[in-house]
């Protein structure tokens, strides 16, 4: 009965939060300068067609009208048309989101792998030379903001190296795979497109090693630090000691348990590589939700900003919950107490 | 843990797989032109834009009636026909009647017609956005018959067929009324989709990062050699230049005045330079005090070195304008002398209008590029030499509309005309109809050059058109609600290889691409 009080407190929280961010947002992009009316109708339109465009996008009404408005939209999937393209901007993002998503799994894939191994190797040799120089490694992962790791992986593999390539998804002289999954690498290889897919793994490796390099240090930090108190507990001595190999031991028992923090901050992770993606994306020109934001933000593209964020917010809330609920299921203390 | 590695060693193997398919990419790069953008586009709907860096797909796409002929990198004045075979004007003095060629088919194989010039026309008119700005005089678009269009005009205009060689004055297929959303005459889905007769239509835009265009199958004037091209979008200039450096772009366009110099150093690109009529201007607002009284205003003109903003500023790449009108448009005097910089003169006259020494201006401006912000700076730092304090209130593009509207002192007025005639610079700069939105940004107004503007505007004698532009001239010169700082050169860079461009340095962003071809692989 607490889990259930519990879980429907969060969700009430988790409604508050969302609500709250549909507020500010709305309310600052209608403080900002410029008027989205004026941006529509053109650089050199009369103030005739001006106001006619007002009162098409509502913005003749008292804010808190419009406000209603955008509530009454959203609880439809309506978030509103680009003030850019006039097109629905959620249809905008939804078409860009495989671009961002398979940056960011790659990216998670690169971070967790060297998180779990190098986590691993460090706690197994804890307080040798090995240790120090991943531990130090790690800080540097998490000091170094992407902008400047991105800036200088491109300059020295593309501009100075020129072993890889430096912007884009795809060299511009080949076209795109037929789009089934939205994922250039997938849909090369579903569909044989081997030039394809190996120019589109040439061009995901730098982006996708900036982002897994910036978050690998949190991860590799969690896993040192689990395994380090799994790998002290008196079942792993005792397994160690009957005789099973020292491998087996790490990896199918200590690692196991280790795991579990580690899972935890994963999915929050997932949901940090999407901001991080903003800064990324437009670095290496990746045409993801990231560069799309970015170029509203320039364009002053409210509904495309507002958008944006409520989804990020909202993906933000619901993986908290999920974890939440997966440290529920985990953790019966958690059940208990509440 | 094995998955992971077979997925690891798939990614590092993942190079090697496709070796035997380096010739075909190859191949297809040497067909793909790619040029590189400064800014991302907003729209590719012709009859919405004015601006210049929307045009490149819009020119490749559709064809208009008639283009301006070019020689050496700039108009030369004249017109020939795109679309339109022969045209003349009617005989009562203000219609003008166009034959259209045969043949030229839309991207849907569908005829270009009459009934689609109406169209097109007629549409622009009623979505009464920029473009139709230029089309103020236009009364009624007539189909004749299938081949025969007339333009009937409110009054006679000399420059009519010169407004019709202009980008966004394109024929579109009427077929996108199907796409039609409410009233918008497809405007939404104009805005990215194309639907013209020109040698490409736009295959795909991914928003902010790059567009493509392939071959329009029915055109009548087929691509040379490119069968692709790429509008790639690359904001950060450095970063262009590299992408230049490697090959990975073909044109490289905004090249800033400051990397010009180590641009044109660059082995295996070419830099193109060439004056354009592109104005920087300092506009003072007329209708606020003190800028009201004309002394305040010669004051603060003779207070700026123009040469040295030109050296300093521009690194040389621009020409100094001794008049409102600058080289290559009719009117233009060359004989005019420099205006020198004059700080006693200027510091007499502010003190003669009353202005006390500190006192404090605002100079809003859009800082659209280093150069931008580099003149601000120059203007204050020169300014106060004269004794005025100038602050420098920075606006987002959008907050411009404060400036359009007359909320402000002093600000930084970038002022082009498409082809050689007083007409643009003349009628949106300084005549009082245009205060504001249409651009008269110094909301000057003197009914004698209203007069003026007005009758030159429809004086179907060029002798007496041109007198009547230096008169209207003369007069603004004397009043001075504007300082001239000088006209930039228009720069581009592109690879040696890259062969057979007839670049147009007054329309930057429009290429021939269709008769462009690449190292010697002329066909």
């Amino acid at each position: 009965m607490m889990a259930l009080n519990r879980i429907v407190w969060r969700l009430l929280m988790l409604l508050a939060v969302v609500l709250c961010v549909t507020l500010i947002t709305f309310v600052i992009s209608h403080q900002l300068p410029g008027d989205p009316a004026q941006l529509m109708a053109g650089p050199r339109a009369g103030p005739e067609a001006i106001e006619k465009m007002r009162a098409a996008l509502g913005l003749d009404q008292p804010l808190h009208a419009q406000y209603a408005r955008y509530l009454h939209d959203l609880l439809q999937g309506d978030f509103g048309a680009s003030i850019v393209t006039q097109r629905p901007v959620l249809r905008e993002l939804a078409a860009v989101f495989p671009a961002t998503l398979e940056l960011m799994l790659t990216a998670l894939f690169i971070s967790v792998t060297l998180g779990v191994i190098l986590g691993v190797a460090a706690a197994v040799r804890h307080g040798s030379w090995f240790d120090h120089f991943i531990r130090a490694a790690a800080t540097f992962g998490i000091s170094v903001p992407s902008f400047w790791l991105g800036l200088m992986l491109l300059l020295i593999f593309y501009g100075q190296l020129g072993i890889l390539p430096g912007v884009g998804r795809l060299d511009d002289a080949l076209d795109p795979p037929a789009a089934m999954t939205g994922f250039y690498t997938l849909d090369a290889a579903l569909q044989g497109q081997w030039a394809v897919l190996r120019n589109a793994l040439e061009h995901l490796l730098l982006p996708a090693l900036t982002l897994a390099l910036v978050s690998f240090g949190g991860m590799l930090r969690i896993i040192r630090a689990s395994m380090i108190e799994v790998l002290s507990e008196d079942y792993i001595r005792t397994a160690i000691a009957s005789g099973i190999p020292r491998r087996t031991v790490i990896f199918n028992h200590a690692l196991r348990n280790a795991l579990i923090p580690f899972v935890t901050v994963l999915g929050l992770e997932f949901a940090a590589l999407l901001f991080g993606s903003v800064v990324v994306e437009t670095i290496f020109m990746w045409p993801g939700a990231g560069s799309l934001v970015l170029e509203a933000i320039f364009a002053l593209d409210f509904p495309m900003i507002m958008c944006f964020t409520v989804i990020v917010s909202m993906a933000y809330v619901i993986i908290n919950f999920a974890v939440d609920l997966l440290y529920m299921a985990i953790n019966p203390q958690i059940r208990e107490i509440g | 843990m094995r998955l992971l590695g077979i997925a690891l060693a798939f990614m590092l193997s993942a190079p090697w797989l496709a070796a035997c398919d380096d010739d075909a990419v190859s191949q297809a790069r040497r067909q793909t032109l790619i040029i590189g953008k400064a800014s991302g586009l907003s729209t590719i709907d012709p009859g919405t834009t004015v601006m210049a860096y929307n045009f490149a797909p819009m020119s490749l796409s559709y064809e208009r009636l008639l283009r301006f002929v070019v020689a050496d990198g700039s108009p030369t004045g004249a017109v020939e026909g795109e679309l339109a075979e022969s045209w003349r004007l009617d005989d009562d003095g203000k219609s003008w009647l166009f034959t259209l060629k045969q043949n030229h088919r839309f991207d849907d194989g569908s005829l270009v017609t009459a009934a689609a010039v109406r169209f097109s026309f007629l549409r622009t008119l009623r979505l009464g956005l920029g473009p139709a700005q230029a089309l103020s005089g236009l009364e009624d678009v007539e189909a004749i018959d299938a081949r025969t269009v007339r333009f009937r005009l409110a009054a006679p205009s000399p420059i009519f067929p010169l407004i019709l060689a202009l980008p966004p004055m394109v024929v579109i297929n009427p077929t996108v009324l199907a796409h039609q959303k409410g009233d918008d005459l497809a405007r939404a889905w104009l805005s990215e989709h194309t639907a013209g007769s020109g040698p490409y239509r736009v295959a795909s835009w991914e928003r902010g990062q790059r567009i493509v265009l392939k071959p329009n199958p029915y055109a009548a004037e087929t691509p040379r050699y490119f069968q692709k091209i790429v509008l790639k979008t690359v904001k950060d200039n450095a970063s262009r230049r590299l992408l230049l450096e490697r090959g990975d772009i073909d044109i490289f366009e905004g090249v800033t005045p400051d990397m010009a110099d180590k641009v044109a150093q660059m082995s295996g690109v070419v830099l193109f330079e060439r004056p354009t009529p592109v104005i920087v201007a300092l506009a003072m607002n007329t209708t606020r005090a003190p800028f009201t009284d004309i002394r305040v205003r010669k004051a603060i003109s003779l207070a700026i070195d123009r040469r040295a903003i030109a050296s300093g500023v521009v690194h040389g790449h621009a020409s100094l304008v001794n008049g409102v009108l600058p080289a290559g448009i009719p009117g233009h005097d060359p004989d005019l002398p420099e205006v020198l910089r004059d700080l006693s003169t200027a510091r007499a006259l502010l003190k003669e209008a009353g202005i006390a020494p500190r006192t404090a201006f605002t100079l809003s401006y859009v800082p659209a590029s280093a150069t931008v912000d580099s003149t601000a700076l120059a203007i204050q730092n020169q300014l106060a030499d004269a004794g005025l304090k100038i602050r420098l209130e920075t606006l987002a593009p959008s907050a411009f509309a404060k400036v359009l509207a007359g909320d402000f002192d002093l600000t930084l007025s970038n002022w082009s005309a498409d082809f050689p005639d007083p007409w643009p610079i003349m009628q949106f700069a300084y005549h009082s109809l245009n205060a504001g939105e249409g651009y008269n940004l110094s909301r000057y107004a003197n009914a004698e050059v209203d007069g003026l503007l007005t009758r030159a505007e429809h004086a179907m004698d060029a002798e007496e058109r041109t007198a009547l532009y230096e008169q209207a001239q003369r007069i603004v010169m004397a009043e001075e609600p504007m300082v001239n700082l000088f006209a930039v050169h228009g720069l581009l860079a592109y690879r040696t290889d890259v062969r057979g461009l007839r670049y147009n340095a007054w329309q930057p962003g429009i290429y021939n691409v269709e008769s462009m071809y690449r190292g010697d692989d002329a066909p």
